[in-house]
């Protein structure tokens, strides 16, 4: 063997450590990469679900000293309580889990059937697991006369349209 | 072998049989073990056991029936598949068509919802069982973490199996398992976007039921498969199940 | 031509120091009764499986024969069932939902009870009792046991038995009836 061989042979090994380091690089950046494919995909892009803004009728449809629970849009149209006379729109998803708390005129609060939380009505907790109070809904009147809410906006449980 | 003529002779002693089993009737310790080892299906116990492993009393069956359970609860499972639909109009409907319209189907979704049930309460048995006998112990310490993780996914298999009728029941069973989900700190971060991954959008409905379904009938039966084959094979490789000390 | 020549067998290989001496016919003293307490799968244990298999079917069919699963109304997002109760074995999961914030009863103590039922044979490792049901050597780890299977099944029972509308506590004959 000559002295170029064994001068060859420690470059090799530098020469071995480059690719092996390129190679383990590759398998793992491919696989990382992938594995962030698949979890992106399976976040939708495109949703077909309702608006976040609507129309709920008009100030007319629920009269004063009430609270209506509005099925299709799980809300609960306020009017005349807590010594304020407009029209609130509080939500009626629980703060919790989920579920759809009852209004229980006799007691002035809200129960949910879940996990037993309730609250008040300014939405405060009183009782229950629930971390949160229940969100009121911004509310404007459209120029046809109708209510819209935006339930992406929260606002102030004092915040009323006045009828 | 000298030809008889009787119906068993007709029947195992021809090139057809032999073909499949190779050896003789299992009546001696040479076809005995011929008949574990060249079988694909039971190679994964051992040509002997131990007289403990067969006591009744002191397995009492129940990782055995646990598997029982999810072998029916897989039959059934692809038979119920060829008349539920995946869709919140229709899945409802084929839950009350399966009971009056489709000949013996309530007799499947009864084996599979009370399988699911059987199978929860077995795989918990089977788990209480390996512990007061203190079999979770080295060297089967790693088959008892895969047990951990197969009672999970039991679980999860009965979670996403309810969920699937479209009944009150799974839809509030999905929005609280959803908000749970949400609730995962930092909630506005990991919470949300786990939440998200899992209903398929921000509201409970077609897109979770279809993400439900896809888990409950092909992702986690293939995990649970797969993981009660290392559990099996672990067993041998763990020198069978465990029993007393001998002197 | 009248002497037969020998036949040999197994003839004797001079660069070995071993041979094949005689065959005798006799039994093994193995036969039916292995070595260390072992018997032959096939059958003693084999035969045991099938017949477990079939009495697994056959309890599970009479069941589905009797008892119809049970499928509630429709999917109404506006209405919630009241009391809302999942299948029995989450109602443990469900009762510590409702002690506190979701996430420490749902998803924070579930977890930590998997991981130290995982790790459990790494910190427990005296080999004492192994393969004896409750051996007097285990106590405590039994014990400990005892009270995690009393507690998921207790919380169970309170869900299941002692849960009314709204998730109050009502005693089982008080219960009111569901509308």
């Amino acid at each position: 063997m000559s002295e170029k061989d064994v001068k060859g042979d420690v470059n090799n090994i530098t020469r071995r450590k480059f690719f092996l380091f390129f190679g383990w690089f590759g398998i793992l950046s491919s696989l990382a990469g992938s594995a962030f494919g698949a979890v992106r995909f399976m976040f939708p892009n495109v949703l077909y679900e309702p608006s976040t803004t609507f129309k709920i009728g008009k100030p007319s449809d629920y009269p004063p000293n009430t609270v209506t629970f509005v099925q299709d849009n799980r809300l609960f149209v306020v009017r005349g309580k807590d010594g304020i006379e407009g029209i609130r729109i509080i939500s009626s998803i629980c703060t919790h889990m989920g579920c759809t708390p009852k209004w229980v005129e006799a007691k002035n609060q809200w129960e949910c059937p879940c996990h037993g939380s309730v609250f008040n009505i300014k939405g405060e907790v009183i009782a229950g697991p629930a971390p949160k109070p229940l969100p009121w809904y911004k509310t404007t009147v459209a120029p046809d006369g109708k209510i819209v809410v935006d339930s992406k906006n929260y606002v102030k449980p004092d915040y009323q349209i006045k009828v | 072998m000298k030809k008889k003529n009787t119906i068993a002779d007709l029947l195992f002693n021809n090139r057809f049989w032999k073909s499949v089993f190779r050896h003789d009737y299992p009546d001696n310790d040479l076809s005995r073990s011929e008949a574990m080892t060249s079988n694909l299906f039971l190679h994964i116990q051992s040509v002997k056991v131990h007289t403990n492993t067969i006591r009744p009393g002191y397995t009492l069956g129940l990782g055995l029936i646990s598997f029982y359970l999810f072998i029916i609860l897989t039959i059934t499972g692809v038979l119920l598949m060829f008349y539920y639909i995946p869709s919140i109009e229709r899945a409802y409907n084929d839950m009350k068509d399966l009971e009056f319209a489709v000949s013996y189907g309530i007799i499947l979704r009864n084996l599979h919802r009370w399988g699911a049930h059987g199978m929860v309460a077995f795989v918990f048995f089977h788990m209480c069982r390996v512990f007061y006998t203190g079999g979770y112990k080295q060297p089967r310490e790693f088959n008892w973490g895969i047990g951990i993780v197969l009672l999970i996914l039991t679980l999860f298999l009965s979670l996403t199996g309810y969920l699937l009728p479209w009944d009150q029941l799974a839809f509030w069973a999905i929005t609280i398992v959803a908000n749970l989900i949400g609730t995962s700190p930092p909630e506005s971060i990991l919470g949300a976007s786990l939440r998200y991954i899992v209903v398929g959008g921000r509201e409970v409905g077609q897109n979770a039921l279809i993400r439900f379904y896809v888990m409950h009938v092909i992702v986690l039966p293939l995990v649970a498969a797969v993981l009660i084959g290392v559990h099996f094979w672990r067993i041998r490789k763990d020198g069978g199940i465990s029993r007393p000390a001998e002197e | 031509m009248d002497k037969k020549p020998e036949v040999v067998i197994f003839p004797k290989n001079p660069s070995k120091t071993y041979g094949l001496m005689e065959l005798i016919r006799t039994r093994s003293f193995q036969i039916e009764k292995g070595p260390d307490n072992t018997v032959t799968s096939w059958p003693h244990l084999l035969f045991r499986e099938m017949i477990l298999f079939m009495f697994v079917f056959i309890v599970l069919m009479i069941i589905s024969i009797l008892f119809n699963a049970p499928l509630e109304e429709q999917a109404n997002p506006s209405n919630t069932p009241n009391p809302a109760k999942s299948p029995w074995y989450f109602l443990g999961l469900q009762e510590m939902l409702s002690w506190a914030h979701p996430f420490w009863g749902g998803i924070f103590a579930p977890t930590v009870v998997t991981i130290i039922l995982i790790l459990a044979p790494y910190f427990d490792r005296s080999q004492k009792g192994v393969g004896v049901w409750f051996a007097p050597e285990r106590k405590i780890a039994n014990l400990l046991f005892t009270i995690l299977v009393v507690l998921a099944v207790g919380l169970i029972v309170i869900g299941e038995f002692f849960r009314g509308p709204n998730w109050q506590l009502f005693w089982p004959w008080n219960m009111p009836s569901p509308h």
